[in-house]
């Protein structure tokens, strides 16, 4: 079985260190999450532990979605957006009398950008008194993702013939380098024209694959491109490559290729999406994941 | 929403009155426990109500000064009471009254008529839908942490939020029935390993010459599917339930295991077949003894799982042993 493509081989415990205070005797953070997922996280203290305040220090990427059994006041402070709260310099300040529950303090947050590669979250939990910090726990979680790596490319390119009956494909190996399950992968193509007003690309696009047309398409996870069509001038990108999404349904791309174009004068081109083989072509780009 | 709108959802208008018919600390236990999944809470009040004798003057002046009918409590799945130790059955002795969703309690007649020194009042009701969401954060971490062949593991984590009612209202409080679901998928890739080489060929092999319309090929995968299908089967679920621990056990139970079965295209031939494509595991946590936070930990066996599969595996084998393609 393999369940997950990832590859969480080492210990994710969270790590609670720190001048950690022998009266916080519990404290939990979920020990790993996407972008996007609930971080959940607690601490419990000894109750009778003298304090004015507490300061939880963050991430500035990370947004609050709850703080557990506080006053609703504590976010007076907080710039509200829908749903995410952020603090001023990245620190929420609560205040002993707004804590509900005498001994327990806890956090439901999230990060919401998408990290280039997999980091750390730390939450550094401080207990203030007289405006010097008495004791502190660190709350570390791992921000994981998937992250694809194309580790073997077709050597040669596919020659389509009415001697292969069924459509060949050029086979890319990807491997997972991150922790994060790859879900829904598959190729895309990206058409982006820079001058739009004088440019128009259009990608001719089916949802079913018409085997009596050319055997020229790039297959994307919901639908068949035949060709590209530009009329126009100006400058542009084509971009093929793969795509994925992890459980929290944010979406990556592994980039395989990108042409420039650049059509000086008005013309009205019709691009086949193909690789570059003799007159009959196809490019149907079939990833497989090890 | 304000501390205030929870409050009230909470149910508990009536206590003010009995409080102030009791007197202070004869109120001995207020009990409650949210039923999660179906969003229900039942309320448990035990009520030091002291001897006949020691009742008649001081209680009765209270009744007649905050209780002159009984109590009315509207959405009521159900209720019941007894006197204690000598087991009087309030309702059978028209002190709590139902009448479908309605029910009336007569504290006057409690006070009057029984006989023993405690009395237990149970009271379900629905809990609002939006308040629960509120009020109990479950959470199943998405990533599970994956060993190559001993096991996959993933963390379960209730915290309660707005728990400072439960505290003010309540001496215990219980959440349970905290539904978590979870989708474990069988690779194919995991299928591939455990069918033995050569078998795995004849798949492919069976695979690609049903495509071309081959009868024996066709059978052997017919065969092969109405062999998978057997996890559905009670038999092999309950054996999926073994290679599923949780911990900690007092405070999670796993409830389903259903695998669901989805059409893969086995080793890239172009001929779909029906495998059991993930395994949706359904769990339920509890919170007790006044706790606000927990955590957990769910494991599955894979070398179970993959025995379970190869003894599947190996059914095939022999039932398509004279199928030949």
């Amino acid at each position: 079985m393999n369940e997950l493509n990832g590859n969480l081989d080492k210990d994710q415990k969270s790590k609670f260190v720190v001048n950690k205070s022998h009266w916080i005797f519990e404290n939990y953070i979920s020990p790993r999450a996407l972008p996007n997922e609930q971080i959940l996280g607690w601490i419990k203290w000894d109750p009778d532990v003298q304090y004015d305040k507490i300061l939880i220090k963050y991430d500035p990427d990370v947004v609050f979605h709850r703080i557990l059994n506080v006053d609703e006041s504590v976010f007076d402070q907080a710039e509200t957006q829908d749903y995410d709260v952020r603090f001023k310099n990245s620190t929420a300040v609560i205040e002993k009398n707004l804590i509900q529950i005498p001994g327990f303090l806890g956090f439901r947050v999230a990060y919401n950008l998408k990290p280039e590669d997999e980091k750390e979250l730390t939450f550094l939990i401080e207990f203030i008194k007289n405006e010097e910090t008495i004791g502190s726990v660190e709350l570390t979680t791992e921000l994981i993702r998937p992250k694809l790596i194309i580790t073997e490319r077709p050597s040669q390119g596919i020659v389509v013939n009415e001697l292969i009956p069924s459509l060949p494909s050029l086979s890319f190996t990807l491997k997972n380098m991150g922790h994060g399950e790859v879900e829904k992968l598959g190729p895309f193509l990206d058409v982006k024209s820079w001058e739009t007003k004088d440019m128009k690309i259009e990608v001719k696009h089916t949802k079913e694959r018409d085997i009596n047309e050319d055997h020229v398409f790039v297959m994307t996870t919901i639908r068949y491109i035949p060709k590209i069509i530009i009329r126009g001038s100006g400058m542009g990108m084509i971009s093929m490559g793969f795509e994925y999404y992890d459980k929290m349904n944010n979406k990556y791309e592994t980039e395989l290729v990108s042409v420039p174009l650049n059509i000086p004068k008005k013309e009205n081109l019709e691009i086949p999406v193909s690789s570059t083989i003799s007159n009959k072509q196809t490019l149907l780009l079939e990833p497989r994941l090890i | 929403m304000s501390v205030d709108s929870v409050t009230s959802g909470l149910g508990s208008s009536f206590l003010p009155i009995l409080q102030k018919l009791l007197g202070s600390g004869e109120l001995v236990h207020k009990g409650a426990i949210l039923y999660h999944k179906s969003s229900e809470i039942e309320y448990t009040y035990q009520i030091s109500i002291g001897n006949p004798q020691s009742r008649i003057n001081e209680i009765t002046k209270r009744l007649k000064q905050y209780l002159t009918k009984p109590v009315e409590f509207d959405d009521v799945i159900e209720i019941y009471g007894f006197g204690l130790p000598h087991n009087e059955d309030l309702k059978k002795i028209g002190i709590i009254k139902v009448e479908g969703q309605k029910a009336t309690i007569d504290f006057s007649a409690i006070f009057k008529t029984i006989k023993s020194e405690l009395v237990t009042i149970t009271i379900r009701k629905p809990f609002p839908e939006i308040l629960r969401r509120k009020i109990v954060e479950p959470h199943m971490v998405k990533s599970a942490k994956h060993s190559e062949t001993d096991y996959t593991e993933t963390n379960l984590e209730i915290a309660l939020d707005y728990s400072d009612l439960w505290y003010k209202h309540f001496d215990k409080f219980t959440i349970r029935e905290i539904e978590f679901t979870f989708n474990l998928r069988v690779a194919l890739d995991s299928i591939e390993q455990t069918i033995p080489k050569d078998f795995s060929q004849k798949f492919i092999h069976a695979a690609k010459m049903a495509k071309r319309g081959d009868n024996n090929a066709l059978q052997f995968i017919k065969i092969a599917q109405d062999k998978f299908m057997l996890f559905q089967n009670q038999e092999k679920t309950n054996e999926m339930f073994k290679t599923i621990s949780i911990n900690p056990e007092q405070n999670f139970k796993i409830t389903h295991v259903n695998p669901v079965m989805q059409s893969c295209e086995i080793g890239g031939a172009g001929h779909p077949i029906v495998l059991p494509g993930s395994m949706n595991i359904s769990l339920e946590g509890r919170i007790e003894k006044q706790d606000v936070a927990l955590s957990g930990t769910l494991r599955i066996d894979l070398k179970q799982f993959n025995r379970i599969l190869r003894n599947i595996i190996d059914e095939i084998k022999i039932a398509t042993k004279k199928i030949n393609f």
